[in-house]
């Protein structure tokens, strides 16, 4: 129970993927510019994370590692992203064309994030168990949507504020992204 | 090596099998031709009629294609097909810009202007002495908002005029002018503070 | 740890307020109390001569125009309708129907009519019949409209109220009313117009109070007042236990804690009742009818015939020579009012302005006439604003907000033109009070921020109306363009059928003509 809970504490706050791990920075910056269409982002990564790791794990567990295909595994995690990113996509054109279409290009995406793929093999290294795995792709998820939500809130707010020509637009974004990895990076230690 | 390759065959193909197992979940059976004959191409794509509907209501409905489109609802499906930017319209003005900006997640820009200015509110007025009656303007309006009918006096109704000027390039004596609407007091707006 | 004793207190207070039914208000200031212009208790109030001419706005309270019932030239007598829900104030004839100034803070004119008088009659001339009792129609006959302020129609609110579905808290359905509160608070510095009519005579106040219980047919009446009007709340008291009525229902008075703005009915109804109002939620629509004190008394004299001609204007302010309340007939001019009274300002630079500190606006015209809702006139020197400076974040302004709104971020909002993300916010709900205004270190002119933006708001929404009406006849005319296109087509195409089919189609066609020329 105690290893679960410092799990979930160490991939959203302690070991945060975006802003300690510098991982998924690209839908980070992309999507964050409106807080409907971060929390909107944010949930279909936590679908798409919690159940790739999960299959990853099984796919490794059952496939790779009985018949020694281990070196496939890097293709064989990103046959199984990509087809949760499909599913994910076709459910959300159907569920809210509008989010659809405000997420565009970033939806399918979701695939090349590095921290799907990151969140899969670190969890294959750190030899997780189903559950463990399961939990370790929901915190980095959730880790990954609370910080997208904060950025985006951030960003709206910048944009109606009186920045200065030269930081004007990715530039301010880019300051205030690394002022909340500070942040971020404060919570080190915390649970050990 | 055969066994790499077809381990790596069967689990593409399997993959592919969940996929579209669950993308058949996920879609509901279409309807063919065959058994709706008023299914045409528009029909077919839900979500993009949502999408086409939620922009549509926005547009102020003047059906003037000053966008260089037949009307507002075929301006809106440009902009959902990605054909024409967001910033066509001029009654709209800035603040539709600002809107479709918000709603699409794009960025705002300045008007087209060669798509012509923003003017403030006007009505169409007919000047009667010289109305032949010809009801050439009442088929043009697009919102029916002229009365008469061929050899009696045609009048525009002011409340439901929306000030698309559509009707001065067919009346054959131009006895149509364009009045600018005082704004009604309950109507007034305080002005924005510096 | 005592962790818990703040927790207990909280709890016993909400039970203490629960049963009082009285909280302290969530924001607010309590000003302090600058209500010049009464006189001793007990001394009736002067009535101002009236002038020879009096102008009508032709406007009902929603600023919309209204048609006049009168021509040029006709006479009219004391209590005429001249429009709906406008009466003549007094006898004469009818001069113009024209543009002129009036008091709005547009400063544009409105078309107005005119009258010259003859005769001025007096506040007993009796121009209705008097009634045993008071009903919605005789409201409306006399033009009885709201006093507080907003000028709403009287007979029209209590409709609303009767007809409406009340008390949601319970869940249970009655119609009508179950409260009626009486507005006295009077919370806004300078005006002290309801303070003079009760000083000048508690007793008609409680009678008319009763008569408006009977009419609403409440279940509780509560009469709230400042408790820093010490000597009106005297008044009242001897006045409730002096007089009698036959309704079962007693007057409670109470005493709110001085805070500005507790006299908006939106405040007045939390304070009273506890609980906030929801957003866009009259207070009729939950059983209360919150009328201002000089409503209420319009409205028992309109019982017994008397229509409303006139009210009751406090002229204040710190260049006001001689701060009063006096009764004038609506109608006459400001600058008719500050001469009579003997407060023309003197100074070039000197401002009149028309309501209180707060909730007012400046004149640009003096010869612009008092209406129904003027009730106060105040002569002030120009103004000194400091410039405004960036917001620096204290929170000072939400701290006093009343209808706990966050006015920072409206303000960040609305001056970057995101007025939907303003309403979000709940800008809807800002009552314009002016708090943010007071307290803001840094000057920010936040309550013209606010004005500006809602107004905006209601006339992108009336926009989005107009457009969806344009839509529907465009669409409506596209369906029946279309459908007559198909019974052509149809036609066409059964007569080609008919053609193909038929075995000499000269002759077919020679009878068919044969038939059209037949007279049948």
């Amino acid at each position: 129970m105690r290893e679960l809970a410092l799990i979930l504490l160490g991939t959203v706050l302690v070991n945060n993927f975006v802003l300690v791990q510098f991982l998924g920075l690209c839908p980070f910056m992309g999507v964050s510019r409106r807080v409907d269409s971060a929390i909107g982002m944010g949930v279909a990564t936590t679908f798409v994370l919690t159940l790739a790791t999960s299959l990853s794990y099984l796919v490794n567990r059952w496939l790779l590692v009985p018949f020694e295909l281990t070196y496939l595994r890097t293709l064989s995690f990103i046959v199984v992203i990509a087809v949760v990113v499909q599913f994910t996509e076709i459910v959300i054109r159907k569920q809210s064309p509008l989010l659809h279409r405000v997420l565009g290009l970033y939806l399918p995406l979701i695939t090349t994030n590095c921290a799907v793929l990151g969140v899969a093999l670190l969890s294959i290294q750190q030899q997780h168990s189903l559950l463990e795995a399961m939990l370790y792709g929901f915190g980095a998820a959730i880790g990954f949507t609370l910080v997208l939500v904060l950025f985006s809130v951030l960003r709206e707010r910048l944009e109606l504020a009186d920045v200065p020509a030269p930081f004007k637009g990715s530039a301010i974004a880019l300051m205030s992204a690394g002022i909340m990895s500070l942040a971020f990076m404060g919570f080190s230690g915390l649970g050990s | 090596m055969t066994g790499t390759f077809i381990t790596i065959a069967v689990m593409i193909m399997s993959m592919a099998a969940v996929g579209y197992v669950l993308s058949r979940l996920a879609e509901p059976a279409r309807r063919t031709d065959d058994e709706d004959p008023d299914a045409d191409i528009m029909s077919a794509n839900l979500p993009d009629m949502q999408l086409i509907e939620e922009v549509n209501r926005r547009l102020p409905q003047t059906q003037c294609a000053q966008c260089g489109h037949p009307g507002c609802r075929p301006y809106a499906t440009a902009i959902i097909n990605d054909e024409a930017p967001i910033n066509q319209c001029p009654p709209g003005g800035d603040a539709l810009i600002e809107e479709l900006a918000a709603l699409l997640g794009t960025d705002v820009m300045p008007l087209d202007n060669d798509k012509g200015q923003t003017k403030s509110a006007q009505v169409a007025v007919i000047v009667e002495p010289d109305c032949i009656g010809c009801a050439l303007c009442i088929a043009a309006c697009p919102v029916d908002a002229i009365v008469g009918a061929p050899r009696y006096m045609h009048t525009v109704i002011a409340d439901q005029c929306t000030g698309c000027e559509l009707c001065l390039p067919p009346c054959p004596v131009d006895c149509i002018e364009l009045h600018t609407i005082n704004t009604p007091l309950q109507r007034w707006q305080w002005p924005k503070p510096a | 740890m005592n962790r818990r004793k703040p927790v207990k207190a909280l709890l016993a207070r909400s039970r203490r307020l629960q049963q009082t039914g009285r909280s302290e208000p969530d924001g607010g200031l309590p000003l302090v109390r600058n209500k010049p212009g009464l006189e001793a208790v007990g001394v009736p109030i002067t009535e101002l001569p009236v002038p020879e001419q009096l102008v009508y706005p032709l406007l009902d309270y929603a600023r919309q125009t209204v048609q006049a019932q009168v021509h040029v030239g006709e006479s009219v007598l004391l209590g005429d309708s001249i429009a709906e829900g406008i009466l003549a104030t007094a006898s004469g004839t009818i001069k113009a129907i024209e543009h002129r100034p009036i008091i709005h803070p547009s400063h544009r004119d409105a078309l107005c009519v005119v009258l010259d008088v003859d005769a001025t009659g007096d506040e007993n001339t009796q121009s209705l019949a008097t009634s045993d009792t008071l009903s919605t129609e005789r409201l409306a006959q006399a033009c009885i409209s709201g006093l507080g302020g907003a000028g709403f129609g009287t007979a029209l609110k209590l409709r609303a109220a009767q007809n409406k579905v009340a008390n949601i808290s319970d869940n249970s359905s009655e119609t009508g009313i179950h409260t009626l509160l009486v507005n006295a608070v009077e919370c806004e510095p300078l005006i002290s117009c309801d303070e003079a009519l009760i000083r000048s005579d508690a007793q008609t106040v409680i009678t008319a109070v009763h008569t408006m219980i009977k009419l609403s047919v409440c279940q509780r009446c509560v009469l709230a007042i400042e408790d820093d009007k010490v000597d009106a709340i005297a008044m009242l008291s001897t006045a409730i236990d002096a007089v009698k009525s036959d309704t079962g229902v007693d007057v409670e008075l109470v005493k709110l804690s001085a805070v500005y703005p507790s006299g908006a009915e939106k405040v007045l109804v939390q304070r009273i009742t506890g609980k906030p109002l929801p957003t866009g939620v009259r207070a009729t629509e939950l059983g209360i009818l919150c009328l201002n004190v000089a409503t209420v008394v319009a409205a028992w004299r309109a019982q017994a015939g008397y229509p409303m001609i006139s009210r009751i204007v406090t002229v204040a302010g710190s260049r006001a020579n001689k701060p009063c309340n006096i009764r004038v007939r609506i109608g006459t001019s400001v600058a008719d009012v500050l001469q009579s009274t003997g407060n023309a300002p003197e100074a070039d630079d000197s401002r009149v302005r028309a309501g209180g500190p707060l909730s007012g606006f400046d004149l640009q015209s003096l010869s612009v006439p008092v209406t129904a809702t003027t009730n106060c006139i105040a002569i002030e020197p120009p103004q000194s604003k400091s410039a405004a400076m960036a917001c620096i974040r204290c929170s000072h302004c939400s701290e006093v907000c009343p209808v706990n709104l966050v006015p920072q971020q409206l303000y960040w909002y609305a001056s970057g033109n995101d007025i939907q993300q303003a309403q979000r916010f709940g800008l809807d709900n800002c009552i314009e009070c002016g708090c943010c205004d007071i307290v803001c270190p840094s000057s920010i002119e936040l309550t013209s921020m606010f004005r500006y933006a809602r107004s905006s708001w209601r006339e992108q929404q009336q926009d989005k109306q107009d457009a969806d009406i344009a839509r529907e006849r465009y669409e409506q005319r596209q369906r029946r363009l279309s459908h007559r296109e198909q019974e052509a087509r149809k036609i066409r195409e059964e007569k080609k059928t008919q053609l193909i089919s038929s075995k000499d189609p000269i002759a077919d066609a020679l009878a068919r003509a044969r038939a059209r020329k037949r007279p049948s």
